[in-house]
């Protein structure tokens, strides 16, 4: 049997080759990002010259489920309308709201009782009844009892007339140009069947009309860890996923997606708070399984702004559901696991998430936990613990400040000298105690799921975080 | 406390790990910075340049005077990639006439022969600038290479080459485009459209695409009927009806039903009324509401009404709509009297839908 000192040196040895892999794969996708953003960058400009319709291309449906959502609704409706596409039609779906998110819009869009022909194609709560706008032809608004965010998805593809519907959540910001970009993809290679769009943080921006006019810096600074955090895990690493076609996750904030694909898969699935994630690993999963050819992007331009939680017990809320979500979903689909013929995506993405994304968190907290506790035995000399940290810390250091490097070198959209400082501080400060916060929400969340509680989707505060 | 000799090894390789990912760190901080200096004075050269040119080209595209003996400030080299920015915008806005003094100041400022050293640069957002520009500037001496850049691997540079050879010789090029648009599968509909919406006249249409259309296949069919709407309304309609004829081609029958706006086609139409395929009855009804006759064409419109497929029963409420929609009453009556609930939903729902557009 092994003495002490060995056990805690192999214990080390694994925890330091855990956090080299899991932020080496991080930083290969970034590598890899960095080639399709290159790729992107270089012929965005040019590639839709000039910026006329041809009427040849797909029209949309926007699907967005609202639920209590009365202070904002309105004016969330109204800035889609002024989307900049050749053909394109919103549908809302009040989800059972027991505020007055419908008489806002009832009376904000003149909408009438529509005798609309429902086809249901995928099974949702009751619907209660259609309106259509009198003020809006490309309007309508679906009243239904409450089932959650899946199941009002699901109600609005039921709706939907367009082969290609694009859902967004309620409080997305979108720009004009939105759908024109997000539905490249789709335009340029048939096989595309989803595509996800970047989505970006609003908080401190200048927001008219629902447009994002500047953007600018939080002084809160959870918000401006996450602002980091966004650009490391949920662009750049997406975007890195999608050059391998092994991208797992798709924002329920904004994503396009092909109709029929998603009915012939199932639709949402209801029985999962990470809805958005589940339905994107099983497009690859039936998709695969059928050996239908296809493609799952990603486009990296900042198209879609949201708000990010400020306070804590938010934040913590929405990573707890975030990490059950990402359990239920991988489990749901864990065929996919080093399936026959599911390609990269079976073999490196699913495991990748398992091990690094949906397990990380428990490996994390014991690999600190493990080297606190060989110190404090006497195990492991301060000199040995330091350096373990450092290259703990370092590398996510490494991470986070790459893919500022990314975004400097394409969209740089915080253009002053000190919002760049800022968010150059914000990367390295948030390695000390803002990412293992994140884990310890994460690990909450794991072992709710593996003890079983059930999964909530709880409140987002609006703070207002956004200047009008 | 501590490890032994192995241990110092561990320690050591942690060590000089932690010390290159330090070093890493500092090196892409540097470079960051760097790059916003960098970007902080192009955009500041970039600033001043248009504060001088873009009033400059303004002035030179609308006022009608001629240019010859006007002395033009000097394009600096490192300046031409900002002048071709300025200008592409500039001329995506305008037409005609601004059009061609802009193309002259191009000319006299010497930016064609950078362009054209440009096409054979590596890097794609140059390329893809200088196609562009030398297609505003119907540049003939580019012609062999914009020729030759029409079979680029990149479906991008392909097509913007193939939009800049109909800019420059519409004749001469529709035959070249429409050879590699059946050559590869990579061309998107869309940018194919807006190739050809200010340059493929109605006769090159006829002249290149006729012949292609007449001896194909269905899947060639396929790819060619989007660009049909380009022909001469009694060629296009000639073609379709012979499409429709000998299409062996779900996908191609429904496609022409779709585009069907004739009535030459009107019995072929309705038999396809009866289709198997949804979508071809589908399509097939649709166009029927566009070339159907009240009185031979209501009751297919009727029994299609109560068709399984929700696509089809729109289309056919749709169709009744319209050759009905002079008699509300009948419209009504018809809603009423139909054994079909769905039919009447949607015969409900499309009539409503009418009345709002034209409330």
């Amino acid at each position: 049997m092994p003495d002490a000192v060995t056990l805690v040196q192999w214990a080390e040895w694994f925890f330091l080759a855990y956090f080299l892999c899991v932020n080496g794969g991080y930083l290969l996708l970034v590598f890899l990002a960095s080639f399709r953003l290159a790729d992107y960058m270089g012929t965005v400009d040019f590639t839709d010259l000039p910026h006329v319709y041809t009427e040849l291309e797909p029209p949309v449906t926007v699907l967005v489920p609202a639920y209590n959502e009365a202070a904002s609704i309105v004016g969330s409706v109204r800035s889609l309308l002024q989307l900049r596409y050749s053909e394109f039609e919103v549908v809302v779906i009040n989800d059972g709201s027991s505020d007055a998110t419908l008489a806002e819009l009832l009376s904000a869009f003149g909408l009438q009782e529509f005798p609309e022909a429902y086809r249901v194609r995928l099974a949702t709560r009751p619907v209660r009844a259609v309106y259509r706008s009198t003020l809006h032809a490309n309007l309508r608004v679906i009243d239904k009892e409450n089932g959650g965010k899946a199941d009002a998805l699901n109600a609005g593809i039921n709706a939907a007339r367009y082969p290609l519907f694009c859902g967004v959540d309620a409080d997305s910001m979108l720009q004009p140009e939105s759908l024109r970009l997000l539905v490249q993809p789709f335009l340029t290679d048939p096989r595309t069947v989803a595509c996800g769009g970047a989505v970006r943080l609003a908080n401190g921006c200048e927001v008219s009309g629902g447009v994002l006019q500047q953007a600018r810096l939080p002084k809160n600074p959870l918000a401006l860890f996450q602002i980091v955090e966004y650009l490391r895990a949920f662009l750049f690493g997406r975007l890195g996923w999608a050059a391998l076609n092994a991208l797992l996750v798709i924002s329920g904030a904004f994503g396009l997606f092909r109709k029929e694909t998603v009915v012939g898969a199932g639709g949402y699935r209801v029985d999962t708070v990470g809805e958005d994630m589940e339905l994107v690993v099983r497009l690859h999963r039936t998709l695969r399984r059928a050996k239908k050819p296809y493609r799952i992007t990603f486009l990296p331009d900042p198209v879609c702004w949201t708000e990010a939680p400020e306070k804590l017990s938010t934040l913590r809320n929405q990573r707890v559901r975030w990490q059950r979500g990402l359990g239920e979903s991988l489990m749901m689909n864990r065929a996919l696991f080093c399936g026959r013929g599911t390609g990269l995506v079976g073999w490196f993405a699913f495991p990748f998430f398992v091990f690094f994304e949906w397990w990380g968190p428990f490996f994390e907290v014991v690999g600190y936990g493990v080297t606190i506790w060989a110190y404090w035995q006497g195990l492991l000399n301060f000199q040995a613990m330091l350096l373990f940290f450092s290259v703990a810390v370092g590398l996510g250091m490494l991470l986070s400040v790459s893919s500022l490097f990314l975004e400097e070198r394409s969209f740089h959209i915080y253009t002053r000298f000190r919002q760049l400082l800022a968010l150059l501080a914000a990367s390295v400060v948030e390695n000390f105690g803002y990412r293992q916060l994140i884990t310890l929400f994460r690990l909450y969340g794991l072992m709710l799921a593996v003890v079983g509680v059930r999964a909530r989707w709880g409140r987002m505060e609006r703070r207002g975080a956004v200047r009008e | 406390m501590g490890f032994g000799t192995v241990s110092d090894g561990f320690l050591t390789w942690v060590y000089f790990t932690s010390l290159a990912i330090g070093a890493a760190i500092l090196f892409m901080m540097a470079r960051i910075l760097v790059l916003r200096v960098y970007l902080l004075l192009s955009q500041r050269r970039t600033a001043r340049f248009e504060a001088f040119w873009r009033p400059l080209l303004a002035e030179l595209a609308i006022v009608p005077i001629p240019c010859k003996g006007m002395a033009l400030p000097r394009l600096h080299r490192r300046d031409y990639r900002r002048f071709i920015g300025l200008w592409l915008a500039m001329q995506e806005s305008l037409a005609d006439e601004a059009h061609e003094r802009l193309n002259h100041v191009a000319r006299r400022l010497g930016a064609h022969r950078i362009a054209q050293r440009s096409l054979q640069r590596k890097s794609v957002p140059q390329r893809l600038a200088a196609l562009i520009f030398l297609g505003h500037l119907k540049d003939r001496a580019s012609w062999l290479t914009l020729a030759a850049m029409l079979h680029d691997a990149s479906p991008v540079i392909s097509v913007v080459a193939a939009r800049s050879l109909m800019q420059t010789n519409p004749a001469k090029a529709a035959p070249l485009v429409f050879a590699e648009l059946l050559r590869r599968e990579d061309w998107p509909v869309e940018r194919l459209g807006l190739v050809f919406r200010h340059t493929l006249s109605p006769e090159l249409a006829n002249l290149h695409l006729t012949p292609l259309l007449d001896d194909c296949d269905d899947e060639t069919a396929i790819r060619l009927l989007p660009y049909v709407r380009y022909l001469h309304h009694e060629a296009r309609d000639a073609l379709l009806f012979a499409l429709l004829s000998r299409s062996r081609s779900d996908r191609l029958t429904s496609r022409v039903l779709r585009q069907v706006e004739n009535s030459g086609c009107l019995e072929q139409v309705r038999r396809y009324t009866a289709y198997p395929r949804w979508h071809v009855r589908m399509q097939a009804v649709a166009a029927l509401g566009r070339i159907g006759t009240r009185e031979e064409d209501l009751a297919i419109l009727t029994e299609r009404l109560g068709d399984e497929q929700w696509w089809v029963r729109y289309r056919a409420a749709q169709a009744l709509v319209r050759l009905l929609g002079q008699s509300p009453n009948e419209l009504r009556a018809l809603q009423e009297r139909h054994a079909d609930p769905y039919a009447r939903q949607m015969l409900a729902q499309v009539m409503r839908e009418e009345a709002l557009s034209h409330a």
